[in-house]
């Protein structure tokens, strides 16, 4: 079935590029990953086959993931609330907000990207809903509020699930959403059994884009809906293979300290997802809908409860900490975008 | 982890066709109650692999649930809710806290600690 891209009024015009990095193995090992585990590059650029040293790689990507957030979650939750992702705010809002401001923003996240993939209208349709690196779970209990569906939600982290788990419990919706450990690359459910996929925030951590893309599609229903919001980086230029050498060396500093494997592109998800035949694909570049969040998170930081907090919290956090300023840098710069991307299943 | 999330859960070790449903090794199961919620159980039953819910139920120590699958009528009827609460119960308020879900084709057990399932595969089952 020929995929369709539907522009809706935000849609940006996308370069057309021929080379797709994100397919070729050497962008599964360019990135930067923590110090314990093994770079090789001995995988030539188009070849399909990955090498052993590439695949405990990124064995040692998922522990330092699921090492993160068993560290830094509970600081987070602490200053934050459960939701840990972005806030969507009004382009140019010069009002400083209050922590229930940002909170507020938060759910706007939410509400703008189940709007942007049309889902709003469906309700009745949404029985199953899967949480793709769901964190301590706020968007699962959300979305499981909102449309009376079940939610299940995946994380690498142990004890992100249990907070979730509790945090269910605690508002009475263990019956709605429960959490377990898993991977998104390996997703523990049968084919097309879910009415709506969810990926907030967490596409930055798959180190294969196209295994990730084809997993959240395994598992969706046929007409169910999938909605990935992730940091990507900007899209290449016609003839462009790929990011300035300044861009990419932003990028590696960043990946280091917050688990991240290569970045790519918010066209790069639309190509994967076009290969995958699925429809009424639309994107968004919301870089400025979320300009007030990284200074935000960075002034919670600097208060006396933040420091106190970050001291007790371990290195991890720390080193978190001090990388934001980098996330600013790269969404001035224009190296990063915060982009949606969404499409439906195919009856 | 409750038996509406076993009922989803299967196993997706490279090359396994028959991953579903996971047999569960029951080393402590503990009740939790949970408020009756009847039209949340009528949104959700055509979702729910009957069969499998009734042995899953059994490996927890409940036999209430009868073999076949209800008519879809018998449960949208607001009239008799006795079957409902069992499916409630059996769904909902079962909680496996310790032990392992296990591949019906490989064998792999998949450890459940504190309620919650560890699905994540070595690197040579990906």
């Amino acid at each position: 079935m020929k995929a369709t891209l539907a522009p809706p009024s935000s849609l940006i015009s996308l370069p057309r590029h021929k080379v797709s990095s994100l397919r070729s193995p050497s962008l599964l090992l360019q990135s930067q990953r923590p110090s314990s585990a093994l770079m090789t590059t001995t995988a030539s650029r188009g070849s399909v086959a990955v090498t052993a040293a590439a695949t405990s790689s990124a064995e040692a990507l998922r522990e330092g993931i699921a090492e993160f957030y068993n560290e830094t979650s509970g600081l987070w939750e602490e200053i934050w609330g459960d939701h840990m992702h972005h806030g969507f705010y009004d382009p140019d809002s010069s009002v400083q907000l209050s922590d229930s401001g940002h909170r507020e923003a938060q759910i706007r996240m939410i509400e703008e990207s189940l709007r942007f993939a049309g889902v709003t209208e469906e309700e009745k349709k949404i029985k199953r809903v899967v949480d793709v690196g769901c964190g301590i779970g706020g968007s699962s209990r959300y979305i499981a509020s909102k449309f009376g569906a079940e939610c299940i939600g995946i994380t690498l982290s142990p004890v992100q699930a249990k907070r979730a788990n509790d945090l269910a419990a605690a508002q009475s919706l263990s019956h709605k959403v429960s959490f377990q450990v898993a991977d998104a690359l390996d997703q523990p459910f049968e084919d097309g059994i879910f009415d709506l996929v969810w990926s907030m925030e967490s596409g930055e951590h798959m180190p294969d884009k196209a295994k990730f893309v084809k997993e959240l599609v395994r598992v969706t229903a046929p007409g169910g809906r999938i909605i990935i919001v992730t940091w990507c980086h900007r899209n290449l230029s016609q003839g462009e293979e790929s990011l300035q050498p300044w861009e990419q060396n932003l990028l590696d500093r960043i990946c280091k300290t917050f688990y991240l494997p290569a970045w790519c592109s918010t066209s790069d998800y639309v190509e994967l997802l076009q290969s995958l035949s699925l429809q009424d694909i639309k994107c968004a570049d919301w870089s400025e809908n979320v300009a007030p969040f990284w200074p935000a998170v960075i002034r919670t930081a600097l208060t006396w409860k933040g420091l106190v907090s970050l001291l007790r919290s371990g290195m991890k956090s720390i080193k978190g900490a001090l990388t934001m300023p980098l996330m600013i840098e790269g969404y001035k710069k224009g190296v990063i975008k915060f982009g949606i991307i969404t499409c439906q299943k195919p009856l | 982890m409750r038996l509406m999330t076993h009922n989803m859960l299967s196993c997706n070790i490279k090359g396994v066709t028959n991953g579903f449903p996971l047999k569960i090794e029951a080393e402590k199961v503990i009740e939790k109650e949970v408020d009756f919620n009847p039209d949340f159980l009528r949104h959700m039953f055509a979702k729910i692999e009957w069969k499998d819910l009734v042995e899953a139920a059994r490996s927890l120590g409940y036999a209430e649930l009868p073999e076949d699958s209800p008519d879809a009528t018998v449960i949208e009827s607001a009239a008799d809710e006795s079957l409902l609460k069992k499916l409630h119960h059996a769904l909902l308020e079962l909680h496996l806290e310790e032990g392992a879900l296990v591949c019906p084709e490989t064998g792999r057990k998949f450890p459940v600690n504190k309620g919650i399932p560890n699905m994540l595969l070595h690197e040579d089952e990906a």
